[in-house]
């Protein structure tokens, strides 16, 4: 069957998380002899079996050094993983493929960034955050001020766990020399109005990074449509494999930011006297890069594509839905980010049920979830609290494992005294 | 509901859970330490009255006349930390050192269960199965060490 032919079957076929489950062999494991329920997909997801055969064809057929060998394994080590960057460049709708630059995650493509920004900072200058970054889109930009004197604004978060958009854009202005948003908060599931906050970055003529982290797997992405100048993804919070992700960035800005690491497949040419340095992206990726995670990040592309974002995205949509119902009649339960739009993530507190206790009685009901900061600290403290409790969700959930996430907190609750 | 997990959550340890003993802050503390998980974000503060110290830090105490807590943290920590202070108020700071070496050892990764003669405490010994709570167990008493010993730094289970 052709690609398009699939996507045409696919397309008739209503999807089910059922069917969908039988693409993912992690999901079909026990934890504590219960069968497991996998809602911590937020912090990463599980991969389908199109990735983990991806890898397998790339390391029996394919694998060698890129762009060096004169031999055919090299040569078609090199083209699997330009193709994963053509594939990348099609997932966000990047103008070329030259824009995207392979990194290790999120966090790599943000002080990537963070770490060629050194020219255009000082004293004056203003880097704009929220208060809902992940500790990856946070720490960078301090280290980047501890170098050059710059200084962090803030915008706050709204009890809805909204952002304050009217407070951001009061502060990004003429001494705004970057803004840097995440798209979806991992904390709260909150979706931030990106596309509007690219436009105030441009009218005050700064440029924009958006942490992509939590939406490049959900959100259908159009780099070009919301106007960023720098998008980040992780490969492993979009089924693909650790250690592999992206940063799209305008090509003005890969050809004018110095490089980043040195070493090889960066260079041109290398003298004692001085060296010239490859173009980009190339200039950004120095050494061997993880050429079969590239492999795996493009095999997950291609899996969701076949199903269709969207359509995965309203499987999502309906688990939120049915999880929000079901959590806000628990008594003593308040979830924490009611605002909306909301990825398919729901944080909450427990009055005398601590997020770590819960999440332990939960694991043996074989439900996973998160219990803790979330690497967004600063969050947490906006909501004074130490930490939540968060079940995140993905496309191959299903509404009965809902059920035994709010049966688990009934059995916590039980055990630990609360009823 | 599994019986692992009525282990873990024994009667002793949620009755300290529910009214942890020595649960205040202390007036002009002697010593004083706190302890932070970065993982989780849980906060132990210790506090030690130690009479007959003399001036300037690092002049060690004889007796721990008094110990008390604050906390922010899950039912594990605050048992641990419950417990700790009723396990050392009154011992000589010797012989508290010892015990929370005892401790901290017993919840090394791969470490014999030694907790023998450590009275309720050895209430959490099945914590020792759940690599990811053990800190909930040792936060207190590493904060404790630290306020023992004079560490002005926060103490962290990393
Ligand atoms: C919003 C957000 N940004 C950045 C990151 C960092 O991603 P990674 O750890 O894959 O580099 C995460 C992952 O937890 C995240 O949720």
């Amino acid at each position: 069957m052709s690609s398009a032919t699939a996507r045409l079957a696919a397309v008739r076929e209503p999807l089910s998380a059922q069917t969908l489950r039988a693409d993912f062999p992690g999901l079909a494991t026990t934890v504590h002899g219960k069968p497991l329920a996998y809602l911590d997909n937020a912090a990463s997801t599980q991969r389908p079996r199109a990735v983990m055969d991806a890898l397998t064809t790339y390391e029996v057929e394919m694998h060698a050094n890129v762009h060096r060998g004169v031999h055919a394994r090299s040569d078609r080590a090199t083209a699997a993983f330009e193709g994963a960057r053509e594939r990348t460049r099609g997932w966000l709708n990047a103008l070329s493929a030259d824009e995207i630059v392979f990194t290790r995650g999120a966090t790599e493509s943000i002080n990537l960034v963070a770490r060629c920004m050194d020219g255009r900072m000082d004293a004056d200058s203003e880097i704009v955050l929220t208060g809902m970054e992940h500790h990856s889109n946070i720490v960078p930009w301090q280290q980047l001020c501890e170098r050059t004197g710059a200084k962090i604004r803030v915008a706050p978060v709204l009890d809805s766990g909204a952002l304050d958009m009217a407070a951001l854009s009061g502060l990004i202005g003429g001494n705004t020399r970057l803004v840097a948003v995440t798209h979806v908060s991992n904390a709260l599931g909150v979706i931030n109005p990106v596309a509007e906050i690219c436009e105030l970055a441009r009218r005050a003529g700064a440029p924009i990074l958006i942490d992509g982290a939590q939406a490049a797997g959900h959100i259908p992405l159009d780099v070009q449509e919301l106007g960023c100048d720098f998008y980040a993804l992780s490969g492993h919070k979009m089924y693909a494999p650790t250690g592999i992700g992206a940063l799209y960035a305008r090509k003005p800005w890969l050809d004018d930011l110095p490089p980043f690491l040195g070493g090889g497949e960066m260079i041109l040419e290398v003298r004692f006297d001085g060296t010239t340095y490859n173009d980009p992206p190339h200039k950004f990726e120095a050494g061997t890069p993880n050429i079969s995670g590239a492999v795996g990040l493009g095999a997950a592309m291609d899996y969701l594509a076949g199903h269709g974002l969207e359509r995965l995205a309203a499987l999502e949509h309906g688990l939120l839905e049915y999880a929000t119902e079901r959590l806000q009649d628990e008594p003593g339960l308040k979830i924490i980010g009611t605002a909306s739009p909301k990825s398919a993530v729901v944080s909450f507190v427990i009055d005398g049920i601590h997020p770590h206790d819960l999440g332990t009685v939960l694991d043996h009901e074989g439900v996973a979830i998160r219990a803790g900061h979330h690497c967004a600290m600063p969050l947490m403290d906006r909501f004074g609290v130490p930490g939540t409790s968060r079940a995140s969700f993905a496309f191959y959930n299903t509404h009965e494992e809902v059920d035994r996430l709010v049966a688990g907190i009934g059995t916590a609750r039980k055990l630990l005294g609360q009823a | 509901m599994s019986s692992e997990l009525q282990n873990l959550y024994q009667r002793t340890v949620l009755e300290h859970c529910r009214s942890p003993r020595n649960f205040h802050a202390m007036d002009e503390p002697d010593r004083v330490a706190e302890g932070f998980n970065p993982l989780c974000g849980d906060k132990v503060t210790v506090y030690l009255r130690t009479p007959g110290k003399e001036d300037g830090m690092p002049s060690l105490p004889g007796v721990i006349a008094e110990i008390s807590f604050e906390a922010a943290g899950c039912a594990i920590c605050l048992a641990s930390a419950s417990m700790m202070t009723e396990l050392i108020d009154g011992e000589t700071a010797d012989q508290a050192r010892q015990q929370a070496e005892q401790v901290l050892k017993a919840f090394k990764p791969g470490a014999e269960n030694g907790l023998g003669d450590l009275g309720e405490i050895v209430a959490l010994g099945s914590v020792r199965a759940y690599p990811s709570r053990i800190r909930c167990v040792t936060l207190p008493w590493k904060t404790f060490t630290a306020a023992l010993e004079g560490d002005p730094n926060t103490v962290s289970t990393e």
